[in-house]
């Protein structure tokens, strides 16, 4: 497994090149939580849901690979810091 | 778009004589473009691109944004560094300009853009909400302790 820090955000790792047996990367991915706040994937629902199931990643959004016909690419996160939380109001402050 | 952009400025700032310059500016290079989607495909690296406005022999820059292709998933460009100057702010061009970016992302071949906005940034939030992007979720970042916001544009 592989990280790259997210371009626009130092605080998010991205997490890659998992190889054929991902559960084998947990230990990874537990010492990232511990050094960045959120770490994100982007990988094949079908082919992937259960095993980022396991290493405690949860989905975040989910849409249609383009030009496949109907494959589906989902956005996992991991991160106790990360909030799955109805989107905030949108106020101008005073 | 830019076409679009430009009668919407011509329009704003009662100019007739305006015109938009745009640069693709990547890494040791830059290219002059009158479209950014139709030039900006041929590039995996990550691509800025620059809005210039000209009013006679007057060049002041007025918008900038960036791609970067999301590692081993090229399916997903990553947007960032928006950036509309001071002067050319509150005439709606942040939202023509979020539109580019997504013209700029389909004509890529991509199949989503994801982004991350501060939770302060108002105009930027209220724009990804008028065209359509969904928010995902947030977290507090330990880096800046400001609440950091992801959204996603799908592209069908």
């Amino acid at each position: 497994m592989q990280y790259y820090t997210f371009p626009t955000s130092c605080a998010i790792q991205i997490l890659g090149n998992f190889g054929c047996r991902p559960e084998a990367n947990a230990d990874d991915l537990r010492i990232a939580h511990r050094l960045t706040m959120v770490v994100i994937g982007v990988e094949n629902e079908n082919t992937w849901k259960e095993a980022f199931a396991k290493m405690g990643l949860k989905k975040i959004g989910t849409f249609n690979k383009a030009h496949s016909g109907g494959e589906r690419l989902s956005l996992w996160v991991a991160g106790s810091d990360f909030k799955l939380e109805p989107q905030a109001p949108i106020k101008e402050s005073k | 778009m830019i076409a679009e952009l430009e009668d919407h400025l011509k329009r704003s700032f009662n100019q007739e004589k305006l015109n938009l310059i745009g640069k693709l500016i990547g890494e040791g290079w830059t290219k002059d473009v009158l479209r950014f989607s139709a030039n900006v495909t041929q590039y995996r690296e990550q691509v800025n691109c620059h809005i210039w406005a000209q009013f006679g022999e007057v060049r002041t820059e007025l918008a900038q944004f960036s791609f970067e292709e999301f590692p081993w998933n090229g399916d997903v460009l990553v947007s960032g560094n928006v950036y509309v100057s001071k002067h050319y702010q509150g005439y709606g061009i942040g939202k023509l300009l979020n539109a580019e970016r997504i013209e700029v992302a389909k004509a890529s071949g991509a199949s989503a853009i994801i982004c991350t906005v501060l939770e302060a940034n108002i105009p930027e939030r209220k724009v990804l909400f008028a065209n359509n992007w969904r928010n995902l979720g947030r977290f507090k970042s330990g880096y800046s302790n400001t609440l950091v916001e992801f959204w996603l544009k799908e592209l069908k």
